[in-house]
């Protein structure tokens, strides 16, 4: 059963828009929610519409809207960018998470974590998550491609070699860093919303607003992609540049998603996996539909990771991990007669 | 409208193809047959543009290389032998993946996909998830999306077809074959088919190629080549030739 494009998107953006209300609202400290919005108003209008106090204003436009905005951008990124390298691999099963791309995009920013100064960090993390997030898709790609097409195999090995390697990499690393930064390196591997600031929220929505803008461009190539390379080179694509476009694009995605939120994995499996099945596999309403599911999915998940031990927070990484692993087996099982 | 010339492929040291002259003629139906092995299918990846060779392929006096990729796409189709698209698009939106070298309104695409689909039999797939379908089905798919991908074609288009027959019923084999033959008389069409069963190589195709070992044994039409001597020359099989009541040539 296949939901038309428009429904499928007015009800996701309603959605969407109740949980954002929910999120600025609720908290360790409940606050009606028609005055939080309110206050957010005045926060970007000036005007005096909200009936809160000072404080109460300053942890709705300080502490929960900056989480907010970039649960939302971050998990638009890592949705869109998911759909997109499983079209490019033209398997379900890659994910930015499972195949080591956010590994290697983690391994970049802490190098840059640990190794830059304060005052550089806020450009270096960004940049180099997004060379390392570079470096192993194009190392993951070479590994399993062959002529025979993709190996999903291949592809699931090398995930979990890059990740390994990430791992001893970045534990190597915390020996070489003092206690505040180690507590700051493994709270922000788990993957957490908590550092939103202003320069990373401007990053995110920039390069939400790039990937989105380029994806759609590239819909119709993507679609005939999943025809076959052959095939795709046939109906006049070009195969080889559209192949490195989309490994550059979805590197700088998962790059910054990683450097400003950390690892938050199995979003970009879920939610194009989700949306394909109410909606289809067509790139064109598959990747608006992702982005918008996937903020959903962040939205909703962080404002879990705050209520459940409240007053203390989980990572998000670990709520999206406890939903996505359990699919991801569920998937695996799905698909296990095609992987051998 | 198809010349080749002094086309040689290999792998490694393995000679696979050397093809020093051949051409085909526009509105002709072409079987490219010969045993396994013998390079039918190298031909057509040649000619498909999907493996290296050496020499030059030439449509409508232009090296294949040398095409813009869009007027290329819109001239030269190929029909896979098998379909790795494992995403659940319905057949119709397969189809309409033939649409993209194409500029098209969207009203008038649904109706060439329609008349596509009438075509090769399948508009009652329209619905179903292409992965679902049996490898028959998906082939007529299949050839439903490069018939759309050809539909603007402005010189005669040339279509390659690898073992379009093998997944089908005996039917669906005649359907596809005629269909074949109506686009080479009616459209001019040059359509070039590794086949395997030669009585239909003689019933349906205008001419024939033999391959053996890489190199072109034999090439004119289907009943002159197609001689109990060569067919026991090239497949070690001693074959019969017995005319019907109606003169027909059939190969036992």
């Amino acid at each position: 059963m296949r939901f038309p494009f428009y429904s499928c998107a007015l009800i996701l953006t309603t959605t969407l828009v109740i949980f954002s209300l929910l999120s600025l609202s609720l908290g360790a400290m409940p606050l009606p929610a028609d005055e939080s919005l309110l206050s957010v108003v005045d926060y970007f209008s000036g005007s005096q519409y909200s009936q809160l106090l000072t404080y109460q204003e300053a942890i709705i436009v300080e502490l929960r809207l900056p989480r907010l905005l970039l649960a939302i951008a971050v998990g638009a990124i890592l949705a869109q960018c998911g759909a997109v390298m499983q079209g490019l691999f033209r398997n379900p099963l890659a994910d930015p998470g499972i195949i080591g791309v956010s590994a290697g995009a983690a391994i970049g920013a802490v190098i840059a974590i640990a190794f830059f100064p304060n005052e550089m960090k806020i450009w270096a993390v960004p940049l180099l998550a997004f060379l390392g997030g570079l470096v192993s898709t194009l190392l993951v790609y070479a590994l399993a491609q062959s002529k025979q097409g993709t190996s999903i195999l291949v592809l699931l090995l090398a995930g979990i070699a890059i990740s390994s390697f990430a791992g001893a990499g970045i534990g190597f690393m915390s020996y070489f860093t003092d206690d505040q930064k180690l507590r700051e390196l493994s709270l922000w591997q788990m993957g957490s919303l908590n550092g939103a600031n202003d320069t990373n929220l401007i990053l995110a929505f920039i390069t939400l607003a790039i990937l989105s803008y380029c994806f759609r461009r590239k819909s119709t190539a993507l679609n005939a992609l999943l025809l076959g390379e052959a095939e795709a080179r046939h109906l006049g694509i070009a195969v080889e540049k559209l192949k490195l476009e989309l490994i550059i694009l979805t590197a700088i995605g998962v790059g910054i998603a990683v450097s400003a939120a950390g690892v938050i994995g199995f979003v970009g499996l879920v939610i194009p996996h989700f949306i394909r099945i109410i909606s289809g596999p067509n790139h064109h309403s598959l990747l608006p539909l992702s982005a918008l599911c996937g903020a959903l999915l962040l939205v909703i998940g962080d404002l879990s990771a705050r209520l459940l031990v409240q007053p203390a927070e989980l990572p998000v990484g670990l709520v999206t991990a406890l939903l996505g692993a359990p699919f991801f087996i569920l998937l695996l099982i799905q698909q296990r007669k095609h992987i051998l | 409208m198809l010349k080749i010339r002094s086309l040689h492929c290999q792998s490694g040291k393995k000679t696979l193809l050397h093809i020093p002259f051949l051409h085909f003629n526009s509105g002709k139906f072409v079987a490219v047959i010969g045993p396994n092995g013998s390079g039918k299918s190298t031909l057509i990846k040649s000619i498909a543009g999907e493996i290296n060779y050496q020499g030059n392929i030439e449509l409508h006096r232009q090296d294949l290389k040398q095409w813009p990729r869009l007027h290329r796409a819109k001239h030269l189709a190929v029909l896979p032998q098998s379909s790795q698209l494992s995403f659940s698009f319905s057949a119709f939106e397969v189809i309409a993946l033939g649409l993209t070298p194409l500029n098209i309104t969207q009203s008038d695409a649904k109706q060439l996909i329609r008349k596509k689909m009438r075509a090769t039999h399948c508009l009652h797939l329209s619905e179903r998830a292409f992965p679902s379908l049996s490898g028959g089905e998906k082939q007529r798919v299949q050839l439903a999306r490069v018939l759309v991908q050809l539909s603007q074609a402005e010189q005669q288009p040339l279509l390659l077809l690898d073992e379009p027959t093998a997944a089908q019923d005996l039917g669906q084999q005649h359907n596809i074959l005629t269909l074949c033959k109506e686009l080479c008389q009616k459209q001019s069409y040059t359509v070039i088919a590794v086949l395997h069963d030669l009585n239909q190589v003689m019933r349906y195709c205008d001419h024939c190629a033999i391959l053996n070992e890489g190199v072109i044994a034999e090439f004119d039409t289907p009943q002159t080549i197609l001689t109990t001597n060569n067919i026991s020359h090239h497949w070690q099989y001693s074959a019969k030739a017995i005319k019907t009541d109606d003169d027909t040539v059939v190969i036992i």
